[in-house]
């Protein structure tokens, strides 16, 4: 009895590790999923679903080191539309951090490139977007 | 019967802990272990201590400068250091093993021009304490403050 008992628990504290590990490749199919699902909901101005996806204690800083919290990132869809590309993802159990290459149309209509990084948390309602950060990619000179 | 209710017990603990976080917990002793490193890490680069330096960074760390560029933790452990860094507006938000820093910095550059910088830390807890996996700079520009909202609106 005491051996079963033993044997549960082990089990009961292995299984998230070993599941984590199997699932790794899932998870970056997950989180680049929610990456387009927040790509497509934020250019389309569709501010229900885009909010779905962001964490209520979210903090995010813009290409002008303008800071903003969940409201103010909702109140900035619709925007631009973004060729998104050099995506990468580094998974750290429940977190994976997503760094790429965004280029859009500013209101002049000068092609701008940004560099950024988001932080993505997995919760029980899905990945949700934690942080962003954004920079100008200098031209070289 | 106690035996039923210690195994209940740890076993909600370890699915508990096994959950992922829907929020940031911010325990005062996470956060302090955090700024802890922040200070840790600030002091080592500040120094020239390299090797201190490289310690708090996974081997994975990436680090994205106010510039755009990217690069890996070889690089950013040579990039050199022009003075103190002024730091403020510091926030910490734990999910997990997973810290999210936010702030502002303010330092000199190589020519001797005051910048100011918002930065996104990322901090991973490991066996032997807290390692930085990420750090995202940027310009801040003093429009930020004096005209926020319509002059960016839509434009990340």
């Amino acid at each position: 009895m005491r051996l079963h008992l033993a044997a549960a628990l082990l089990s009961a504290l292995i299984a998230p590790i070993v599941l984590a590990a199997q699932n790794a490749s899932p998870y970056v199919a997950q989180v680049l999923r929610a990456e387009h699902a927040r790509k497509t909901a934020f250019e389309a101005g569709h501010r229900q679903s885009l909010a779905k996806l962001i964490l209520d204690d979210y903090v995010g800083f813009n290409r002008f080191g303008g800071r903003l919290g969940k409201l103010g990132e909702l109140s900035m869809a619709p925007g631009a539309k973004s060729l998104q590309d050099q995506e990468e993802v580094r998974l750290y159990g429940n977190t994976a951090i997503v760094t790429g290459r965004s280029q859009f149309h500013d209101q002049t209509g000068a092609l701008v490139a940004v560099r950024f990084t988001r932080v993505w948390i997995r919760t029980t309602g899905g990945w949700k977007l934690a942080a962003h950060h954004a920079c100008v990619i200098a031209q070289p000179q | 019967m106690n035996r039923t209710c210690v195994a209940f017990g740890l076993v909600v603990l370890v699915s508990g802990w096994a959950c992922s976080q829907d929020a940031a917990t911010n325990s005062r002793w996470d956060v302090a272990a955090v700024l802890q490193a922040e200070a840790g890490r600030n002091a080592a680069r500040e120094s020239g201590n390299k090797e201190a330096f490289a310690r708090f960074m996974l081997d994975d760390f990436w680090e994205i400068d106010r510039f755009g560029h990217q690069f890996g933790k070889s690089e950013a452990i040579q990039v050199p250091v022009y003075g103190h860094n002024e730091l403020d507006d510091y926030r910490v938000r734990v999910y997990g093993d997973t810290a999210v820093v936010t702030g502002r910095a303010r330092f000199h550059d190589a020519v001797d021009n005051l910048v100011t910088t918002r930065f996104t830390n990322v901090w991973i807890r490991t066996s032997q304490g807290w390692r930085e996996a990420s750090h995202h700079a940027c310009v801040e520009s003093p429009a930020v403050n004096s005209q926020p909202g319509p002059a960016t609106k839509g434009f990340r």
